[in-house]
C-alpha cells in the first residue's frame, strides 16, 4: 500500500517536471544522487507494483512481497524521509502553484457559457422547495421587519395608478368570487339601518323612472303573493268609512234601494212620519215664538253644546247651523 | 214647506232642542201608556182578587189609595227611564230625549229632580210649560229646576238613510249628483 502511494507520488512528480521543464534545472546538480537514488527507488516502486497487480494475491506473491518488504525496508526508511519532506515543502509549492494559476483559470472561463450549459430546470427539480422553505425561519424573519416603517416607504398612490384595473377586474371571475362568498354571514354583519339612514331616498327617486318600472311590474303575479288579510287587518275601516260620501253613495247606488227594502218596515215608516211632522210642527212654532218675541233665530242655540258639536258624526251629511247661517 | 223637505229638515235636527208640539205628543203617548199599564195591572189585580176571594167578598179600594198608588205608579214611570235612557215610551215614539243641560246622560237626581218637579207645570195652571216656547234653551219650569232639556234623540242615520234611500232616482250610468232634485247633495 505503501509502495503504491510511493508511486503515484513519483509518477505525479515526474509529469510534473515534465510539464515544468522536461529536463532537470542545472543549479540543483549538488543533488544528482539523491535524485538518482530517488529515481531508482521510483522505477523500483513502479516495477513492484506493476508484479504485485499482476500477480494478484497469490501466496507465492504475498511471501515475495514479505521478503521484498523485508529487504527494502532500508530503502523504504529512506523514502519515507523523503516523502514526508516533500509533503512538507509540497504545500507552499502548491499554494503558490495554485495563486499563479488560478487567475489564468479564470480569465480562461466564461461564465455565460457555463451557466448556459447548465440545465437550470433539472436543477431546479432537484431542489426540494418544501424542505428548503421549511428551513426557514420565517417568524424570525417577519418579527425583525419593521412593517410600518416598510408601508410607510410605499408608494401606494403610485402603485395604484399603475395599475390597470380595468384588466384586474377583467381577470376577475366574479362568479366563482361569489360563489364563496358567505351572503348570510356577510348580511348580518350590515347594519341596515344606519345603511338606509344614509341613503337620500328623494334623491334615489328621483332618478327611477316609475313608468318604466312599473311597465316591467308583473303585477298579477306580485297581488298573488299578497296577504290580503293581513293588509285588510291593517286598514282602518272606521276611518276609511267616515271618508267615505255616504249620502251620494246611498243616492246613485243600489243600496239606497237595498237599505230601504232592509229597513223600512211599516212602523218605521209611521215613526218617521210622525216624527217628521213633529218636527215641522216644531219649528213652525218655533218661527211665529221668535216672530212675536223679535228674536233672530240664528242666535239661538241650536241645542246642547255636546250634542251639536257631536251633530256632524251622527249626520253623514247634516247641515249645521253655522253653515246655515253662512248659507 | 214641502212634505219631503221637511222630513229631511227632521232629520237633519237630530241633537237639537225639541218644540213644544212633539213634547206634548210625547206626554200624551205617555200619559196614555201609563193609565192604560196601571189600569191593565188594577184590572189584573182586582180580577185575582176576586178569584181566590169567597164570593161574599167585595174588593173597595178608597180612591185616596188609588190615586197614591196611581201617583207612586207615574213616579216610577217617568223618573226610571229619564234617570237612564232619558226617554220614556211616549218620548220614545217621537224620537225625544231628556238630557242635561250640556247635553251629557242625565243622572238619578236628574231623573228624580225632573219627575217630582214636573206637576208644577200644572200647579202653576200651565205657566210652568210656557218656557218650552219662549225659553231659548226650551225650557219649562220643571227643566230649568233639573237642569236638563229635551232633544231630537232618534236615529239619525238610519232615519236619514231611508229618507235618502226612498227618494234616491233609479240608477244609470250616467247619472250624477246634480241631477238629483235637491241638488248634489242636501248639506251642500
Amino acid at each position: 500500500m505503501l509502495a503504491h502511494r510511493a508511486a503515484i507520488l513519483s509518477h505525479d512528480l515526474e509529469v510534473s517536471s515534465d510539464d515544468a521543464a522536461g529536463a532537470p534545472p542545472e543549479e540543483d546538480n549538488d543533488d544528482w544522487g539523491v535524485d538518482a537514488a530517488l529515481g531508482a527507488a521510483t522505477r523500483a516502486a513502479r516495477a513492484a507494483t506493476d508484479v504485485a497487480s499482476a500477480v494478484g494475491g497469490s501466496a507465492p506473491a504475498r511471501l515475495a512481497a514479505a521478503v521484498a518488504k523485508r529487504l527494502t525496508v532500508p530503502l523504504a526508511k529512506e523514502g519515507h524521509e523523503v516523502r514526508e519532506r516533500l509533503v512538507t515543502d509540497a504545500g507552499p509549492v502548491a499554494r503558490d502553484a495554485i495563486q499563479r494559476v488560478t487567475p489564468g483559470v479564470i480569465d480562461a472561463v466564461n461564465i455565460n457559457e457555463v451557466l448556459a450549459a447548465i440545465d437550470m430546470d433539472a436543477l431546479l427539480d432537484r431542489i426540494d422547495i418544501d424542505r428548503l422553505v421549511g428551513r426557514v425561519d420565517v417568524g424570525g424573519i417577519v418579527s425583525k421587519v419593521d412593517v410600518n416603517e416598510l408601508v410607510q416607504g410605499v408608494d401606494i398612490d403610485g402603485i395604484v395608478s399603475r395599475v390597470d384595473v380595468a384588466a384586474v377586474v377583467e381577470r376577475v371571475d366574479v362568479d366563482s368570487l361569489i360563489s364563496k362568498v358567505n351572503l348570510d354571514a356577510l348580511l348580518e354583519r350590515i347594519d341596515i339601518g344606519l345603511l338606509l339612514d344614509r341613503i337620500d331616498l328623494n334623491l334615489l327617486l328621483t332618478k327611477i323612472d316609475l313608468n318604466e318600472l312599473l311597465k316591467n311590474v308583473d303585477l298579477n303575479a306580485l297581488l298573488e303573493n299578497v296577504d290580503l288579510d293581513a293588509l285588510l287587518d291593517s286598514v282602518d275601516m272606521n276611518s276609511l268609512v267616515n271618508k267615505l260620501d255616504i249620502d251620494s253613495l246611498v243616492r246613485n247606488t243600489e243600496i239606497g234601494s237595498l237599505i230601504a227594502q232592509s229597513t223600512s218596515g211599516i212602523a218605521g215608516e209611521a215613526l218617521d212620519v210622525v216624527r217628521s211632522q213633529g218636527v215641522g210642527l216644531d219649528n213652525f212654532l218655533n218661527r211665529w215664538a221668535n216672530r212675536v218675541l223679535r228674536r233672530d233665530p240664528i242666535a239661538l242655540p241650536a241645542g246642547p253644546p255636546l250634542l251639536i258639536e257631536l251633530a256632524p258624526l251622527a249626520l253623514p251629511s247634516g247641515q249645521s247651523d253655522s253653515e246655515k247661517a253662512q248659507s | 214647506m214641502t212634505d219631503i223637505s221637511q222630513r229631511e229638515l227632521g232629520v237633519t235636527q237630530q241633537g237639537h232642542y225639541a218644540g213644544a208640539v212633539s213634547r206634548l205628543v210625547a206626554f200624551c203617548c205617555d200619559q196614555a201608556i201609563a193609565t192604560i199599564c196601571f189600569s191593565i195591572a188594577t184590572a189584573s189585580l182586582t180580577y185575582i182578587i176576586v178569584v181566590i176571594t169567597p164570593d161574599n167578598y167585595k174588593l173597595q179600594m178608597p180612591p185616596t189609595l188609588v190615586t197614591c198608588l196611581y201617583v207612586f205608579w207615574l213616579f216610577i214611570y217617568y223618573s226610571y227611564p229619564w234617570s237612564t235612557s232619558g226617554k220614556t215610551a211616549g218620548m220614545a215614539i217621537l224620537g225625544l230625549r231628556v238630557v242635561q243641560r250640556d247635553g251629557s246622560q242625565t243622572t238619578l237626581r236628574c231623573g228624580v229632580l225632573r219627575t217630582v218637579m214636573f206637576p208644577l207645570g200644572f200647579i202653576t195652571l200651565g205657566l210652568g210649560f210656557i218656557g218650552i216656547i219662549t225659553n231659548k234653551e226650551h225650557q219649562a219650569l220643571y227643566d230649568r229646576i233639573a237642569k236638563t232639556t229635551v232633544v231630537y234623540g232618534w236615529d239619525a242615520r238610519g232615519a236619514r238613510l231611508r229618507f235618502l234611500a226612498r227618494n234616491s232616482p233609479p240608477s244609470s250610468p250616467d247619472h250624477t249628483p246634480a241631477q238629483t232634485p235637491e241638488g248634489p247633495s242636501q248639506s251642500d
